[in-house]
C-alpha cells in the first residue's frame, strides 16, 4: 500500500460551486473534487469528482460523504488493480 | 385517431382499410408498472409491442449492473418491430414511467404485410427510422458535450411527442423522464446531468420544475444541440 492520498484546496470554474480539492497519490494529481451546493438537493454538501485519471475514471459514478469517505474509495480502487 | 396511426401517417401514407387491418390486429392493452420489463433481454417474444401511453426505454445492462439506454419510446412506437425478424430480443425494454401497451402477434404482422405490402414498406420504414435514431445517438455520446447531448435528447423528444399530439410549444408536456434515466441515456454521471439541467435552466432554455418538459425557448435549445429532426423521417421535413 504505498498510496499516499494528499489533498489541495482550489477554486473549481463550474457553476454553482466552486470549493474544490485536487486529490494527489503518491504526489501525482488523479482526480479533481468539487463539493456540490444547495442545487443537488440530496447530494448537497457531498463530494464529487469532476475529473479523475486513470484507474479512477469512473470515479464520476460515486458522491462521497467527506474527504476519508473518497480516502477509502481510492484505497479500494488500488486494492482492486494489486 | 389511434396512436399507433398517428406516428406511422407521420412516416408514410397508409389506407383507410390497411389502418382498420393493422389495429384490428393489436391485443392488449396491457399496464406495465414503471421500472417492469415490456420485454426481457435474450427472450423470443411471439409478438412485437406498440407503445400506447407512457415512456419507455431500449436499454442494455453491463454484468455489474451498469445499464445503457440506447432508446426512448414514446406513444406510437412499436418498441420491437425486429423481434418480427430477428425472433431473438438482443436488450431489454423497460418501462421508464407506467406504460399501456398493445401486442401486436408476429403471425399478424406476417398476413399484414403479405396482404398489404404498403403496410409492411411502413413499418421497414419505421424501423430504418429506429436506426437513425440509434446512429444519432451515437453522434450524440461519442462527438456532443453534456451540454449539447442533453439538449438534443430534449429537442429529439420533444418533435417525436409532438408527432402523436402529446407535446406542443408553448406547453409543458406532462411525460417525464427522471435524471437517473438521462443519465444511463447520455453517458453522463447524475451529478453532471443536474448540473447541464441547471445551466439549461439558467439559460431561459427550459422550465425549472423538475416534473415536466418545457421547452422555453426552442430556436435557443434547437442551437444548443445541433438538432436537425431530419433523421426522423417525417413527412414534412423531406420527402
Amino acid at each position: 500500500m504505498p498510496d499516499r492520498v494528499t489533498f489541495q484546496p482550489v477554486e473549481v470554474a463550474v457553476a454553482g460551486q466552486t470549493d474544490g480539492r485536487l486529490v494527489f497519490v503518491d504526489g501525482k494529481l488523479v482526480a479533481v473534487l468539487v463539493k456540490l451546493d444547495g442545487s443537488h438537493d440530496d447530494l448537497a454538501g457531498r463530494w464529487y469528482a469532476e475529473a479523475a485519471f486513470n484507474s479512477l475514471e469512473r470515479m464520476s459514478e460515486h458522491t462521497f460523504a467527506d474527504l476519508p469517505a473518497a480516502v477509502e474509495w481510492i484505497a479500494s480502487r488500488h486494492r482492486a488493480k494489486h | 385517431m389511434h396512436v399507433l396511426i398517428q406516428k406511422l401517417k407521420a412516416l408514410h401514407e397508409i389506407s383507410d382499410e390497411e389502418e382498420t387491418a393493422l389495429l384490428g390486429a393489436l391485443e392488449g392493452p396491457y399496464e406495465v408498472e414503471r421500472g417492469e420489463d415490456i420485454a426481457v433481454d435474450g427472450s423470443m417474444p411471439k409478438h412485437s409491442t406498440v407503445m400506447l401511453a407512457g415512456v419507455a426505454c431500449r436499454y442494455k445492462l453491463l454484468a455489474d449492473g451498469r445499464r445503457q439506454i440506447l432508446a426512448f419510446e414514446y406513444p406510437g412506437d412499436i418498441t420491437d418491430i425486429y423481434s418480427y425478424v430477428l425472433k431473438r430480443i438482443d436488450h431489454g425494454i423497460g418501462a421508464v414511467t407506467k406504460c399501456s401497451t398493445a401486442h401486436l402477434p408476429h403471425k399478424a404482422i406476417t398476413a399484414l404485410t403479405e396482404k398489404y405490402p404498403n403496410l409492411a414498406y411502413t413499418l421497414w420504414r419505421d424501423s430504418l427510422v429506429d436506426t437513425a435514431v440509434a446512429q444519432t445517438w451515437l453522434v450524440n455520446a461519442g462527438r456532443r458535450s453534456a451540454m449539447e447531448r442533453l439538449a438534443h435528447m430534449i429537442c429529439e423528444q420533444f418533435v417525436r411527442l409532438s408527432v402523436v399530439g402529446l407535446a406542443k410549444h408553448g406547453e409543458p408536456s406532462k411525460f417525464y423522464i427522471t435524471q437517473t434515466d438521462l443519465a444511463d441515456a447520455s453517458g453522463l454521471s447524475l451529478v453532471h446531468v443536474n448540473k447541464t439541467l441547471q445551466l439549461l435552466k439558467e439559460k431561459g432554455l427550459i422550465g425549472r420544475n423538475p416534473n415536466l418538459l418545457e421547452i422555453l425557448n426552442w430556436e435557443g435549445l434547437r442551437a444548443v444541440a445541433g438538432f436537425d429532426p431530419t433523421y426522423l423521417h417525417l413527412k414534412g421535413t423531406h420527402a
